[in-house]
């Protein structure tokens, strides 16, 4: 008999079946994985278990003995903690604190310091969670405050830990030793369940995956059983679309130059140091690099959110340095956002808006001061067609759209006005398989097509597949340029700091 | 489902206002009789409640439309007053003009005023970073207590015992229709803006600029639209339709300028804009409903003897309820996702 059951579980929300009579059963000492596309109902299921939501019907099972989790502070009780992709820390305080909050160690209303940290010492290091007790976690790295939280649930004596996919915000190294940690708790006899759609990730550590799709259990194999290809069948139901081949580009002329870009924060950090490069008509030229080495801004400066740095940017042989953001797509710019809900999309407004945002200045959206919204609804409804947003009605709000189709409402938007020049800024972050292979695929047919592309990207994989020259940044500056054929370690050395381009 | 939070606030604001005249003695139902009677009873009652509600209506207005932009502007009080001031100056100035010229002078020159001071909060917010709430709040005394200078010392009027303006002249004042109330011109001025308002949301670039801006102001930006140059804008729009209400008020009503005339109009377009959601017909409904329960609560004063302060605690429930309504909503939108 298994650990820890959840039994014909349903949970509905106004319109959707988020589970369909899920069955899914947990063993002690093993680490689990739970795989499959956006909205196939991974999460809801997780905080079923952990407290978070009641199911409509259905019911959890540990050590054969019904469990009733009214709500997360049960499921701790019960041994179920549960680390979620945001996560939850008191900045200021420091990380001892931030374990023992809520349960500390203390004598007649005073607080034993020294008895708290030696007890968080010990279990970090049984479990190998290195992190610096005494820092605040504002100090410390996502992989540390990361650590913090699994920490806190050790403190609390949990069997069972639930991650909410703990790589997306991970480097490839944190993510090694996140692994390491994983196997730790297993061999100590814990039961790890990671929700993830990373399935090289699900390869490498899981003993059993169990695959949802559209709210339904599609089945639990073990790794043994289980290869890419099968799994991937099992989530998309049916092959992925093959990525258009790459055209060799004759003629390739520079688009975009940059010229000693340097960029000096209002805090006095150098975030660009230097940094020169060009790109090219018909190139896809990838940024590498570990989040935070300067991407953020490199994104800002070429779109043109921060104007004041130092060096030069030309566009077309045009100095672009003084244009603002408007002037800049005038020019034939178009910028496919980081972050589709708060910068891409405006989620309170309807699709018209949204595809229109960027053009509705021009004939035939707008005569002069009054815009023609029977021509933007139009124009709305052919480019939803075109780029396959699943969409009852151009009416509707944006926030009725997934994640990835509402990127594709960025896509179809940005590459309306015909641009010259396209920057990607992790244009697949989030997204699950399918529409992440849209995205990969609208690149490529871009670059064939003989525009200049700039692809920041945080997933190495993604900018070894696309890219036709790769820049790796660390803090700040190019530490080279690299062309085909792409050597995985060696880009992964340079992201360190490491100048060993050939 | 939009219309129905406002109406059961009506109806629980109705409630709480019986359980307080109740309570202190007095029949509700007599009350309340005196009150709907007075705002509707005859054609001098409804032609008084339209007349309460003219200022609202444009303060709303002047309110909401700086709000659709994201910008808590709690100065349009202050713009009402300069406005209030500059059409009173160009009335009792230029006395030899036709009416009509005067009247289309002072309140295009209101309104240049307006224009001017909403830019000023505007520029500290889009240069400095000044919090917008903080500014206007300060600029309204500036504004009030600046006129207030101006009609007592500059502009003093000798041998009158309040402060005032002279009048303005007598062929600039606006027509009304019966003797009997001061409904005038005004009202309907007020509904035309309302309906310019309305159209311009809808079909003006400007309007879409604003709605982008207010509703998400990364997404307006990064999609090319400049931001501050919209705020300017809808400042701008909110300034001159504030001064405008002033000058109507020193045209149509007082016809000359009172030191501290107003009791709150400026604040009471707040209430307006928020319980309309910020939309423009509904600062039309809010306004008129407002404006009945002022007119009628004076007639329930006169004749039950139940203070009109009932009518203001009756209109801080409504605000209370749709508010608190608004952050339930908010919350549990907050806890699906």
């Amino acid at each position: 008999m298994s650990y820890l059951q959840m039994e014909n579980i349903i949970k509905r929300f106004p319109g959707v079946l988020a589970n369909d009579n899920v069955s899914v059963d947990f063993n002690a000492g093993e680490i689990h994985a739970i795989v499959g596309e956006n909205g196939a109902g991974k999460s809801t299921l997780m905080k079923i278990l952990y407290g978070e939501y009641q199911p409509d019907s259905g019911r959890i099972l540990m050590n054969g003995k019904e469990l009733v989790l009214r709500s997360p502070r049960d499921a701790i009780k019960a041994g179920i903690g549960m680390v979620h992709q945001k996560f939850m820390l008191v900045a200021s305080m420091k990380v001892y604190e931030n374990i023992i909050l809520g349960d500390e160690i203390a004598k007649r209303g005073v607080l034993n310091k020294k008895q708290s940290i030696e007890t968080v010492r010990k279990i970090s290091e049984r479990y190998g969670l290195q992190v610096d007790v005494n820092k605040p976690i504002s100090e410390i790295s996502v992989g540390s405050q990361q650590r913090v939280e699994i920490l806190k649930l050790l403190y609390r004596k949990a069997n069972v830990l639930i991650f909410d996919e703990p790589t997306s915000v991970l480097t490839p190294s944190e993510v090694e030793s996140l692994f390491k940690v994983f196997r730790n708790l297993k061999k100590d006899g814990k039961t790890v369940i990671f929700i993830t759609h990373k399935l090289e990730e699900v390869m490498k550590t899981a003993d059993r995956i169990s695959v949802m799709k559209n709210g339904k259990l599609q089945g639990t194999v073990s790794k043994e059983d289980a290869s890419i290809p099968f799994l991937t069948k099992l989530m998309v139901g049916g092959e992925i679309p093959k990525t258009t081949p790459r055209k060799n580009i004759e003629d390739k002329k520079p688009i975009v130059e940059f010229e000693s870009v340097s960029y000096i924060s209002a805090d006095g950090v150098r975030r660009l140091n230097n940094m020169s490069f060009q790109i090219h008509s018909g190139e896809i030229f990838g940024i590498a690099g570990v989040e935070g080495n300067g991407q953020k801004e490199l994104i800002e400066i070429t779109i043109g959110i921060k104007r004041k740095f130092e060096g030069t940017i030309k566009f077309n042989g045009d100095l672009l340095n003084k244009l603002d953001i408007l002037q800049r797509r005038k020019l034939g710019m178009a910028y496919i956002s980081e972050d589709p809900f708060n910068i891409g999309t405006c989620l309170d407004a309807n699709l018209i808006e949204n595809l229109i945002s960027t053009r509705y200045r021009d004939i035939p959206f707008s005569k002069g001061l009054l815009i023609n919204w029977k021509r933007c609804e139009e124009f709305t409804e052919s480019q939803i067609k075109t780029y396959g947003v699943k969409a009852a009605s151009v009416k509707q709000r944006a926030s009725t759209l997934s994640g990835g189709n509402l990127q594709k409402v960025v896509i179809a938007r940005e590459l309306s006005s015909d641009p010259i020049f396209v920057l990607a800024a992790h244009p697949t972050k989030g997204l699950d398989i399918k529409a992440t292979s849209f995205v990969h695929d609208t690149l490529i047919r871009l670059r064939n097509s003989g525009k200049a592309i700039l692809l920041i990207s945080a997933n190495l994989d993604e900018l070894l597949t696309l890219s036709d020259r790769i820049g790796v940044l660390y803090r700040g500056k190019l530490t080279g340029v690299v062309a085909p054929p792409f050597d995985r370690e060696q880009i992964g050395l340079m992201m360190l700091g490491k100048d060993v381009a050939k | 489902m939009k219309l129905l939070r406002p109406i059961i606030a009506v109806i629980i604001a109705f409630g709480i206002g019986a359980v307080i005249i109740w309570s202190s003695g007095s029949s509700p139902l007599e009350a309340y009789k005196g009150l709907f009677s007075g705002a509707f009873g005859d054609w001098i009652g409804i032609f008084d409640s339209l007349f309460s509600a003219t200022p609202l209506i444009l303060t709303g207005l002047a309110t909401a439309i700086s709000f659709k932009a994201g910008i808590f502007n709690i100065g349009v009080e202050g713009s009402m007053y300069l406005g209030a001031f500059a059409a009173a100056w160009f009335g009792f100035t230029f006395d030899n003009l036709p009416g009509l010229v005067i009247i289309i002078g002072a309140i295009a020159f209101s309104m240049a005023v307006g224009v001017l001071w909403g830019l000023l909060p505007a520029y500290l917010r889009v240069r400095w970073k000044v919090d917008e709430i903080v500014s206007t709040i300060m600029l309204n005394y500036v504004a009030i207590l600046f006129t207030s200078y101006l009609v007592n010392f500059p502009f003093r009027v000798p041998n009158v015992a309040n402060s005032m303006s002279e009048r303005i002249a007598p062929q600039a004042q606006l027509p009304r229709f019966t003797t009997g109330s001061q409904l005038n011109i005004a009202f309907f001025v007020a509904v035309a803006v309302v309906v310019i308002f309305y159209i311009f949301e809808r079909r003006s670039t400007l309007g879409y600029e604003i709605k982008m801006v207010g509703l998400n102001s990364l997404f307006s930006r990064s999609s090319g639209i400049r931001n501050s140059s919209v705020i300017y804008k809808a400042m701008m729009i909110s300034g001159a339709i504030g001064a405008l209400t002033g000058a109507l008020l020193v045209l149509g009503t007082y016809y000359r300028f009172y030191d501290f005339f107003s009791p709150g109009y400026g604040f009471d377009g707040i209430a307006v804009a928020i319980l309309s959601s910020n939309n423009f017909l509904g600062c039309l409904a809010v306004a008129t409903l407002f404006g009945a329960l002022r007119s009628g609560g004076s007639m329930m004063e006169l004749f039950t003897g139940i203070p009109l302060d009932l009518v203001n605690v009756m209109e801080g429930v409504i605000i209370l309820m749709v508010t608190a309504n608004l952050l339930i909503s908010r919350k549990r939108r907050a806890q699906r996702t």
